[in-house]
């Protein structure tokens, strides 16, 4: 190529580099479209319904409804339609790096970030949403040290927001009989004397207030000349001075009343956290307008402490929160408790009457603002850091679950994924007359596992609310179709099934699995007069196994426009094909049992040798194949050509034959057989070899000219060689062949399995009962004259008519054979001029129908052909039935699709409305719990 | 010149001298004053390996090297063929030399490791026997600001015959010491330095208020004005021990070595050095995961000592599934300088330095660096590197003989050179003939042997000419016991007998 050609795209290389937000440093830059937004902030609607948040390099740009908001063309997209967004928590309260281990009772010099593991791996807290935490450096002293803010992901130097937030004064029982302090001397000497341990204070409750008094008194007042040098006084003094931000921790009722007064002595503005016994002083609290840092006591992991009959312990309980009204208000955990379940905790907090608003700005922007980060994190703002949380449903619901956290726009937590999902709804059609209000299904690895008004919601679970409208159905079946086949009209043998069809899904199929067909009933456009295949198919999935529901779902007749009196001779020569195929296996089962009970007795009787017949072979005529080839076998691992020389003999298309060169070759008991096809020949080697194949050998080849065939042999998957066959004489080997009559019983005398014929197996399940016989008929005299021999001689059990134009006549006897219809595509016939809906005609009479699309993608107006009988009179509940359960059950698929029900394939479509409501559309498809793009 | 031999420092080793000959003072005495290596392959550590050289020591100091070196007329000639010499290994930094690893006070700079030291630890024995020629003695890592540390040889009878510098460097410690979490382990810090300013303060007063006393004048300015007046004048002696060595680790008089046990504990680390005016004077030591913050550590491009434990094995907390990091590569990938450590909790290979050196070869990590971490990279750390840590005339005389390549497993130490001394010598080692059990078994054996054949020759001579005395050994065996020509014997044969030195005596 011209490298003048290239220039222009290497411009653009360049100048894609230069302008792409993903290289900027500091942070990443998209945008996230969601079902739901909650911002908490003050002066934006509480929910955005589909909004976008847009973040450019970490940091929140935008955010509103997705209308408003225009996304730049070279920001990428996360779409999350099912989830709820909502501000990363913050606790204003955690004992995450725990207590500092100093003595001093005055210890303002302890700064809790200084324990904060910036590199520290807080997925496990992250994973309940927190992202913002207050560190406590501890409850144990009346000056305990400052506090910090830090987040629990990102870079390590971004993770402290405040490395001195607060200065931290404790009340209460923990502060009281602060331990001694010994001051080590290096050099002790008379002027320098070893003194007792010093004595702290405070001793008592009124003791703390003077303490703290005095302390605070002592540090703001220059030090005297000679005046011992105290570190921590100095520190106390200086952050007194600057006005540092006070939080007093308190939890009896007394010491908040006197943690509120001493913040009014000395005016200053402050927060009280703990606050167990608030709801007792809560006038004092509102009053004041000191806010409170709730600390809920939670019984998750361990149950509650004992606290027995004295009346001074404290029996935090949640449900006092109700007496708080009107206290700024956030929540947080107690010591002990775990930070990440800081959404559960407050979600109780609901139990005292709090609104879900006052609740979820406890946990976002009120500690946020309190801890003086509120310009940061807390709310979903423009200027903001996207520190974001995505969740399952509402934030505060029970079963919602934090699927990912972004931090800094940074994705710090994502839960892995398992495939479960929940679906939840207004309106869950579970099968006939069987509906539920208010449910939600569970599908874990495309099975349902779970449906009820309360499903477990695994923590890694996609959960997807339809919402109250929606009306859940299983996905529909079409009766029979022709997916796949792309107009190819040829009638398949009984010994071919369409399901080396369906893989990945195409467009076509995808189309017909929007639509909510999930499941067609896949058969040729023609049927073999010996039958063909009826493949049970979704319409959707990655791979065959997802796909193919029964390779072998029913065997298919046609018996249209045949003379009655025919149709007998017609339907019994594959019939007793079957039937003779039936017994050889009937009896090798027998036998089976019967050996298998005589060795459980141990009565097993020595085998003899099996009998060895001989059996001339048949002369065959001239023909391209028959006579004597040289081979030469070349390549793969056969270090230099191997020549020998094969005998073959041609019958029809079947090849058989012998090595009759090298001589060794001749001694190994084996046989060459094969399928000439046009010009090509295929086929095995069976070998009676001492050593087990995994398979027979293979031989493939062609006639590229007269006697010459050229391919390869060997071992699929293992070995193969290039061979090389030259016609060497035309005349028919007339070796004398003995044949190892096929052994009918294992060397331990276990009975062996007859030869499995591929075109008789479809009968032999018909036979058994375990597949329907499907027949195209159309008047009542072939209806009839089937039903005559399918039922009454064959004893069939499960036959389904196709079309069955003039059921309407032969009505009793479908009854009596307890044959299905499925219906022809036109739901109206007309009888004597009369039209009539044929559908419904069957059902009032008590024979099961279903619906076709005979078509491939056209499958996908099902819903409208149902929609139209529906118009036409039937039930709507008919004929949801007969595209659903009804079809599976005809086609014996029913353990499978065709109902919502625990074990069942998780085939789902959510509709706004009844299906069969002309204004009710498809929302969303799953297929096997995956859902199906529109 | 006959080089003076001693075989083993240690408890058994120093009594047995005491008692037989007094030759502990060997290490007193001056040392052979030319000494010529020749024959072995070379490992200088700085320039490329040479075949067949030659090695010349006089006085201690290696004098030439190369492969074109004259062996001069009057010196030692020891010939070292099939062997490889390379510099003594230095131990980056080591608290085994004494009784206690820390004080338990948690800062105490006016300690001195040598009033500590224990000569009689097998710790040195073995780490004499391991071709560690240089140990940097320092205090272990739970405490907030340790005493001074020495570079010590693992030779010598009293602490101060062992050392080779003194007041070499002090240990900080930002992780947190036993009792104590980060958050007392930095107000220690921050309150201690504060406290030194204070003092400083308080002591350039006096001394301000004193230079007027002596001009009779009166204190004419307030506390503050006059501390700033008096600091010019202060000296050093003016200042007690405890805030002396402050004092001097802030000026940068010496080094600062510093464990950061955690990532989390880096940034703090720098920031403090920072602060204090001692970043430059600083060796990171560093905790198994501390390579997290190698941005950090790369940031503050300063040296650091790896932790005995090569690997990091880490589980995801979410997933159960578990990480392994090689630390080393990290390291060196960050293009820091790195000095390893034997691990001595390990009763596998890695106690050997060479071994880890070797598993940093097997990781991905150049030859030339890995064998410069365990000799030149720590002796630079020490600053010592124009003294120690490679083969080049100029440098001290410690030198390591292998049997073959020394990061090979399947090699060992035959002898070691200290300051041009022989000071370790595989066939006289008593204590590894006792560990290994094959001079004992080969004793035993010959005991035995040698018992029936004198049987039979009292039989047979019961009257003829005197016996041959008991303990005299053939002449060829007798060889090594004489010390002329100790450096230039063959390896010793496992299960060979040999007579222990003294017997003879």
């Amino acid at each position: 190529m011209n490298p003048l050609r290239l220039l222009p795209l290497l411009l653009a290389a360049v100048l894609l580099c230069v302008v792409s937000p993903v290289t900027r440093a500091d942070g990443p830059t998209f945008a996230i479209r969601a079902g739901r937004i909650m911002p908490v902030a003050p002066d934006m609607d509480w929910v955005i319904e589909d909004g976008v948040i847009l973040i450019v390099d970490g940091k929140i740009a935008a955010v509103g409804p997705g209308s408003s908001i225009d996304i730049p063309m070279d920001v990428p997209v996360t779409h999350l339609p099912d989830a709820t967004i909502t501000p990363g928590f913050v606790a204003a309260s955690s004992d995450l790096v725990g207590s500092h281990s100093g003595d001093e009772s005055i210890g303002p010099g302890y700064r809790a970030v200084d324990s904060f593991n910036v590199y520290g791996d807080f997925r496990p807290v992250l994973s309940g949403g927190v992202t913002t935490v207050h560190l406590s450096p501890g409850w144990h002293r009346l000056v305990s040290g400052q506090g910090g803010v830090v987040r629990l992901a990102g870079p390590a130097a971004s993770r402290v927001l405040r490395d001195s937030s607060d200065l931290t004064i404790t009340l209460g029982e923990s502060v009281f009989n602060p331990p001694n302090i010994v001051e080590f001397l290096t050099k002790p000497s008379p002027d320098n004397a070893i003194e007792p341990a010093r004595r702290q204070r405070p001793a008592s409750r009124i003791d703390q207030y003077l303490a703290l008094r005095e302390a605070i008194a002592d540090a703001v007042t220059p030090r005297q000349r000679g005046a011992a040098y105290n570190y921590q006084s100095e520190i106390l003094g200086r952050l007194w001075a600057d006005k540092h931000a006070v939080r007093v921790q308190a939890q009896k009722a007394g010491d908040i009343v006197g943690a509120i007064g001493f913040l009014a002595s000395n005016g200053r503005s402050g927060y009280l956290v703990g606050g167990f016994e608030a709801s007792k002083v809560a006038d004092d609290l509102r009053s004041s307008g000191v806010p409170l840092v709730y600390t809920i006591d939670t019984a998750f992991h361990s149950p509650a402490g004992d606290v027995g009959s004295d009346p001074g312990s404290l029996v935090p309980d949640v449900d006092d929160l109700s007496a708080l009204e009107g206290v700024r208000l956030a929540l947080a955990m107690d010591n002990g408790g775990s930070v990440a379940d800081l959404r559960l905790a407050a979600a109780m907090a609901r139990r005292s009457g709090l609104s879900e608003r006052t609740v979820l700005e406890a946990i976002t922007r009120i500690p946020a603002e309190l801890l003086g980060v509120g310009d940061r994190v807390g709310s979903i703002e423009p200027g903001h850091d996207a520190d974001l949380l995505v969740l399952t449903g509402n934030p505060l619901d029970t079963t919602t679950h934090v699927q990912r956290v972004y931090v800094g726009g940074r994705s710090a937590f994502q839960m892995p994924t398992r495939h479960s999902l929940v679906v939840r709804g207004g309106t869950i059609w579970l099968g006939p007359d069987n509906w539920l209000t208010d449910g939600s299904v569970l599908i874990e690895d495309g099975r349902i596992v779970s449906v009820g008004k309360r499903v477990p919601v695994p923590m890694d679970a996609q959960v997807v609310d339809a919402g109250p409208d929606a009306f859940i159905a299983p996905g529909l079946i079409d009766g029979l179709g022709h997916l796949g086949l792309e107009g190819d009209s040829g009638a398949l043998g009984p010994d071919l099934s369409l399901a080396p069809l369906y893989g990945v899904t195409e467009v076509a199929e995808q189309r017909v699995a929007a639509a909510g067909v999930t499941t067609v009933l896949a058969a040729p456009y023609r049927f073999h007069s010996r039958g063909s295949q009826i493949t049970a198919v979704k319409t959707a999935g990655n791979t065959r196994e997802q796909r193919v529901i029964n390779a072998t779902a029913a065997v298919a007749f046609d018996v249209r426009g045949n003379d009655p009196q025919s149709i007998e001779g017609a339907l019994k020569q594959p019939l007793d094909a079957g039937k003779k195929y039936l017994e050889k296996w009937e009896k090798y089962e027998k036998d089976l049992a019967e050996w298998e009970k005589k060795k459980a007795e141990g009565k097993l009787e020595p085998v003899a040798k099996p009998e060895v017949v001989e059996e001339p072979e048949k002369k065959p005529e001239e023909d391209p194949i028959t006579g004597t080839w040289s081979v030469r076998a070349s390549g793969g691992p056969i270090p230099e050509p191997v020549d020998g020389k094969v005998a073959l003999n041609l019958t029809g298309n079947q090849i058989e034959g012998r090595l009759t060169d090298p001589p060794e070759a001749t001694e190994l008991e084996h046989r060459i057989t094969g399928t000439l096809n046009g010009k090509k020949v295929a086929g095995t080697v069976e070998i009676n070899a001492p050593v087990d194949l995994p398979a027979p050998p293979f031989w493939e080849g062609e006639i590229i000219e007269t006697d010459h065939i050229k391919g390869t042999a060997g071992l699929r998957g293992m070995i193969q060689v290039d061979i090389d066959m030259r016609r060497i004489d035309k005349e028919s080997t007339q070796f004398k062949v003995t044949r190892t009559k096929r052994r009918t019983t294992g060397e331990d005398g276990r009975p062996l399995p007859p030869t499995v014929d591929d075109a008789l197996e479809p009968i032999r399940s018909l036979l058994t009962g375990k597949i329907p016989a499907v027949v195209s008929a159309g008047s009542a005299a072939e209806i009839e004259a089937v039903l005559a021999v399918l039922s009454d001689q064959y004893k069939i059990e499960h036959i389904v008519f196709l079309g069955a134009d003039d059921a309407r006549l032969a009505i009793d006897k479908i009854k009596a054979g307890k044959a299905g219809v499925v219906l022809p595509t036109s739901v109206m016939r007309t009888e004597k001029r009369k039209p009539y809906l044929q559908g419904d005609d069957l059902r009032r009479n008590g024979i099961a129908v279903a619906f076709q699309s005979n078509a491939e993608d056209g499958a996908r107006s099902l819903p409208t052909v149902g929609l139209y009988a529906v118009e036409r009179g039937m039930s709507a509940e008919d004929v949801l039935e007969a595209m659903t359960i009804g079809a599976a059950r005809m086609y014996r698929i029913d353990d499978r699709v065709g109902s919502i029900e625990p074990g069942k394939d998780g085939d789902l479509v959510i509709y706004s409305g009844h299906p069969f409501d002309a204004a009710s559309r498809v929302e969303r498809v799953f297929i096997n719990g995956q859902e199906v793009s529109p | 010149m006959k080089p003076m031999r001693c075989g083993l420092i240690g408890a058994m080793a120093v009594a047995a001298c005491v008692l037989s000959s007094g030759r502990h003072s060997a290490w007193a005495a001056e040392p052979p004053a030319k000494v010529a290596l020749t024959g072995a392959r070379v490992i200088p550590v700085v320039g490329p390996e040479l075949d067949g050289a030659t090695i010349l020591i006089e006085r201690g100091k290696i004098t030439a090297v190369g492969t074109d070196v004259k062996v001069p007329f009057d010196a030692m000639e020891v010939d070292c063929r099939g062997k490889v010499i390379m510099p003594g290994l230095i131990e980056p930094q080591s608290w085994r030399g004494l009784d206690i690893a820390n004080e338990s006070l948690p800062v105490a700079p006016f300690l001195d490791v040598g009033d500590a030291m224990d000569p009689s630890r097998l710790y040195f024995e073995d780490a004499l026997r391991d071709g560690i020629t240089s140990i940097h003695v320092m205090q272990g890592n739970n405490t907030v600001i340790a005493g001074m540390s020495r570079v010590v040889r693992p030779i010598g009878l009293t602490p101060d015959e062992m050392t080779v510098d003194l007041g070499t460097a002090i240990k900080l410690s930002v992780s947190p010491r036993n009792g104590y979490d980060r958050m007392q382990q930095m107000a220690t810090f921050r309150e201690t330095f504060r406290e030194l300013e204070e003092y400083t303060d308080s002591i350039a007063e006096a001394k301000y208020e004193e230079s007027l006393e002596k001009e009779k004048k009166k204190v004419d300015v307030g506390p503050a004005e006059a501390a700033k007046r008096g600091r010019p004048m202060l000296k050093d002696s003016d200042y007690d021990d405890k805030h002396l060595n402050l004092l001097r680790l802030k000026r940068g008089d010496f080094d600062t070595w510093v464990y950061v046990g955690s990532p989390m504990d880096v940034s703090p680390a720098i920031a403090l050095a920072t602060e204090q005016g001692f970043l430059d004077h600083t060796i990171l030591l560093i905790g198994d995961d501390t390579f997290k913050a190698i941005g950090e550590l790369k940031k503050a491009g300063r040296p650091v000592v790896l932790p005995e434990d090569l690997f990091y094995r880490e589980r995801d907390p979410i997933s159960g599934e578990i990480t392994e990091t090689f630390i080393p590569k990290k390291i060196h990938d960050a293009g820091l300088m790195f000095a390893l450590q034997p691990n001595p909790n390990s009763s596998m290979a890695e106690r050997y330095l060479t071994y880890q050196a070797a598993l940093c070869v097997r990781n991905g990590i150049p030859r030339q660096t890995a064998l410069e971490a365990i000799t030149l990279n720590p002796a630079t750390m020490l600053g010592m590197g124009d003294r120690l840590g490679s083969i080049e005339a100029g440098k001290v005389a410690n030198l390591v003989i292998y049997n073959g390549d020394p990061l090979d497993f399947n090699s060992w130490v035959e002898n070691v050179y200290i300051d041009g001394i022989l000071a370790y010598d595989r066939k006289d080692d008593p204590r590894l003939a006792e560990i290994l059990r094959l001079e004992d078994v080969g004793r035993k054996v010959d005991e035995a042997k040698k018992a029936a054949e004198e049987a039979a020759k009292k039989k047979d001579e019961e009257k003829a000419a005197p016996k041959e005395g008991d303990a005299a050994p053939k002449p060829a065996e007798g060889d090594n016991a004489k010390p002329a020509e100790g450096g230039s014997e063959k390896p010793a044969e496992s299960g060979r007998a040999r007579p222990r030195r003294g017997d003879g005596q």
